[in-house]
C-alpha cells in the first residue's frame, strides 16, 4: 500500500517539470507574429495580418464570434459560447500563442509569416 | 469486501464525484483557461486505492456520462478523455511503482490535462494549436494535483482504520 | 524508483516536446524584400534575385519622378505647367498607352483628365465644393484630343492637364515585368497596394494567393488564387473626403465631372497587362453595378467586384473564395 505523503525525489521531479514548462513559456516569447490564422474545424478560413487595425469582424463559417485586431494583437471581443474561455484568453500576438473556442471549433494561431497570403489588396 | 458493499460504496462515490464536478463547473476560479481543481480526482483515486480498479473505471466513465447529460457533448468528451487516460496512468503508477499519494495525484492531474489537450486538438482538427497550451496546463496539473493529493492523503489517514476492519470479510 | 521515473517521463517528455515545437519554425529567408515609397504609396518589392530587386527599385524611383503630376519636381507636373515639353521615354510611353486604352474602351477614364481631377483634389483639401461653372470649364479642358504627341515632344492645348493617377502604377508594373524578364528572377511579388505584379512561378509551384480586404476596413471579402498576372483594385473607401456631411470618392466620373457615385465598393481586375488592369479597375468602378455584367465574361481579363450590399460580381473563370 502506498501511503507515503511525498518523497523528496518526487518533489524534485515535480519542481523540475514545472521549471521546464516555465522555461518553454518564456523561451517562446520574443517572436512577434505577423499574421493570425483563423481556422474553423481545422481548415484555414482566414489569414489576418496583424499590421492592419480591424474592429469587431467575423469570419464566414464561425457565427457570432467577433475578433478585433489592435496594436498588432488579435483578440476575441465577443462570442456567444457558454464558457467564454476564448474571450478570457485575451490578446495574443506572439508566434505560438493561440485562442481556442471549443464549442465553435474555432482556433486562432499566430504565424511567423504571411506565407499563406502573397499579397493583400483593397 | 462484499460485492453489495462495493457497489453501494461505488454509487456513493460516483454521486460525490458528480457533485464535485458540477460544483467546480459553476464556481469560476482564476486558473488559466478554465482549469479546475479536479476534486473528483480525489474520489477516483480513493476508489482504486480502497476498492478496486474496475469500480474506479466505472466511476470515471459514468461521471463522464453525467457530464454529457448536464454540460453537453464537448464537455463529456473532454471529461472522458482526460479521465480515462489519467486513470490508466495512475493505475500503472499505483501497481508497478512505490509512488507516494501526491505523486500519483500529480501524474493523474497532468495526464488528465494532456488527455484533454489531445481531445481538444482532435475536435478542432488542429493538434498544434491545442498543444501550445501544454506547458501552462502541465504546470496547472502539477499544482492542482499536489492539492488533491494532499487532500487525499488526509482522507486516507483518517479513513484507514475503519475501512480495513469492517470490510474485509 | 526507476519505474516511476520512467513512467512519468513517458508522459511528460512527449508533452513538453509537443509544446516546444508547436511554435512554427521560422522560414528561411529566401527572397529579397524591400520597401520604397513611390507614387504616393508604399511599394514592396519581393523577388528571388537581389539584382532584379535593385533594378526594379531604381526604375520605380525614376518613374515616380516622371509620372508625378502633383509635386513640383515631377515631370508630369512640369509638363502641365509648361504646356509643351520634350518628355522622357517613360512619360511618353505612359501617355501613348493611356490614350490607346481610352480610345479602345471608353473615355470615362483618360490621362487628359487633369483639369477636373485637380479641381476636386483642391476641393478635398479646402473642403469647399467647386462651383458649377468651375466644373463646366474644367470639363471643357479634358479630352485626349487635346494632347499632341510628336515623338518625345508632348504638347497640351486648351488648358488640358494630364493626371497619371489611373494609369501610372499599372504602367510602372509593366516596366518592372520587362526588367524581371531580362533578369534571373524566377518569382516575384511587387505590390503598390492598389496595383500588384505577381511574377513567375512560386518555388512550390502553387498559385499566388491574393486576399481582398473589405472596403470598410473590417476583415476580408475573400481570397483569389491566380497564376502570374497583374492586378489592380479601385474603391472609394480609402481615399475620400467629406464636405457638409457627404462623402466624396477620389475617383472622378468624367461623364459628369463629379466624384463617382458608384454603388460598387471594390473592383479588382486581373489580367496580363499592368496598365490595362489599372485602367479597367477604375473604369468598371465608375460604371457601377448596372454596367458590370458586360465585363464579367471577357477572356482578356477577370474581375472580382463587390457592391454596397455585399453582393459579389465575379468572372466565371476566376478562382475566388469568399471569406
Amino acid at each position: 500500500m502506498n501511503t507515503r505523503f511525498l518523497k523528496l525525489s518526487e518533489a524534485l521531479i515535480i519542481i523540475i517539470v514545472i521549471l521546464l514548462c516555465l522555461l518553454i513559456i518564456f523561451l517562446r516569447n520574443g517572436n512577434n507574429g505577423k499574421s493570425a490564422i483563423i481556422s474553423i474545424n481545422g481548415k484555414t478560413a482566414a489569414v489576418i495580418p496583424l499590421s492592419k487595425e480591424s474592429e469587431h469582424f467575423s469570419v464566414k463559417g464561425a457565427d457570432n464570434i467577433f475578433f478585433t485586431v489592435h496594436n498588432g494583437c488579435i483578440y476575441v471581443d465577443s462570442s456567444d459560447c457558454t464558457d467564454k474561455i476564448c474571450m478570457k484568453t485575451g490578446k495574443i500576438n506572439k508566434c505560438g500563442e493561440s485562442i481556442i473556442c471549443l464549442p465553435k471549433k474555432v482556433s486562432v494561431t499566430i504565424s511567423d509569416s504571411t506565407e499563406n497570403t502573397d499579397v493583400i489588396v483593397g | 469486501m462484499k460485492k453489495t458493499y462495493r457497489i453501494a460504496l461505488s454509487g456513493i462515490l460516483l454521486a460525490l464525484a458528480c457533485t464535485l464536478s458540477y460544483i467546480e463547473s459553476i464556481v469560476p476560479l482564476p486558473l488559466p483557461l478554465g482549469a479546475k481543481p479536479g476534486l473528483a480526482g480525489i474520489v477516483v483515486m480513493f476508489a482504486f486505492m480502497k476498492i478496486d480498479f474496475p469500480s474506479a473505471a466505472t466511476i470515471t466513465v459514468l461521471k463522464s456520462a453525467f457530464v454529457l447529460l448536464t454540460r453537453g457533448f464537448t464537455a463529456s468528451i473532454m471529461s472522458a478523455s482526460g479521465g480515462i487516460l489519467s486513470l490508466a496512468v495512475m493505475l500503472m503508477l499505483f501497481r508497478f511503482t512505490k509512488s507516494s499519494t501526491v505523486m500519483i495525484s500529480v501524474c493523474g492531474a497532468v495526464t488528465h490535462n494532456i488527455g484533454q489537450i489531445i481531445a481538444a486538438g482532435l475536435i478542432m482538427g488542429s493538434l498544434s494549436s491545442a498543444a501550445t497550451y501544454s506547458p501552462i496546463l502541465i504546470i496547472a496539473g502539477c499544482l492542482t494535483g499536489s492539492l488533491t493529493g494532499f487532500l487525499l492523503s488526509l482522507i486516507l489517514k483518517s479513513c484507514r482504520v475503519p475501512l480495513k476492519t469492517h470490510l474485509i470479510k | 524508483m526507476f519505474l516511476k521515473f520512467f513512467s512519468f517521463k513517458i508522459i511528460v517528455i512527449p508533452a513538453l516536446m509537443i509544446s516546444l515545437f508547436s511554435c512554427s519554425m521560422p522560414s528561411e529567408v529566401k527572397n529579397n524584400s524591400s520597401e520604397i515609397f513611390v507614387m504616393d504609396t508604399m511599394c514592396s518589392i519581393s523577388t528571388d534575385s537581389k539584382q532584379a530587386s535593385a533594378e526594379v527599385s531604381s526604375a520605380l524611383k525614376d518613374m515616380n519622378t516622371a509620372f508625378d503630376s502633383c509635386g513640383e519636381k515631377g515631370e508630369a507636373f512640369r509638363l502641365n505647367k509648361k504646356r509643351s515639353a520634350k518628355c522622357s521615354d517613360y512619360l511618353c510611353g505612359l501617355i501613348n498607352d493611356s490614350m490607346r486604352l481610352s480610345a479602345a474602351y471608353s473615355d470615362n477614364v483618360e490621362i487628359s483628365s487633369g483639369a477636373v481631377t485637380l479641381l476636386w483634389k483642391e476641393a478635398g483639401k479646402s473642403l469647399k465644393l467647386p462651383k458649377q461653372s468651375e466644373t463646366k470649364d474644367a470639363l471643357a479642358s479634358i479630352g485626349d484630343n487635346l494632347i499632341c504627341t510628336d515623338g518625345n515632344n508632348i504638347s497640351l492645348s486648351d488648358g488640358c492637364k494630364i493626371d497619371t493617377g489611373a494609369f501610372a502604377k499599372g504602367y510602372a508594373l509593366d516596366k518592372c515585368k520587362d526588367i524581371l524578364d531580362k533578369s534571373k528572377c524566377k518569382s516575384a511579388v511587387i505590390s503598390m497596394t492598389s496595383s500588384v505584379l505577381l511574377y513567375g512561378e512560386k518555388s512550390d509551384g502553387s498559385d499566388f494567393n491574393v486576399q481582398i480586404r473589405n472596403p470598410d476596413g473590417n476583415g476580408f471579402l475573400g481570397t483569389v488564387n491566380v497564376k502570374s498576372c497583374f492586378l489592380s483594385t479601385s474603391g472609394g473607401y480609402e481615399r475620400f473626403f467629406t464636405i457638409d456631411g457627404k462623402n466624396y470618392c477620389h475617383i472622378i466620373d468624367l461623364s459628369t465631372g463629379y466624384p463617382s457615385e458608384s454603388d460598387l465598393t471594390s473592383v479588382t481586375v486581373f489580367c496580363q497587362s499592368g496598365i490595362l488592369s489599372d485602367y479597367l479597375s477604375t473604369l468598371i468602378f465608375i460604371g457601377g453595378t448596372k454596367n458590370i455584367n458586360r465585363f464579367l465574361s471577357s477572356d482578356d481579363f477577370k474581375v472580382a467586384a463587390f457592391d454596397k450590399n455585399g453582393k459579389s460580381y465575379i468572372s466565371r473563370n476566376l478562382d475566388f473564395k469568399a471569406v
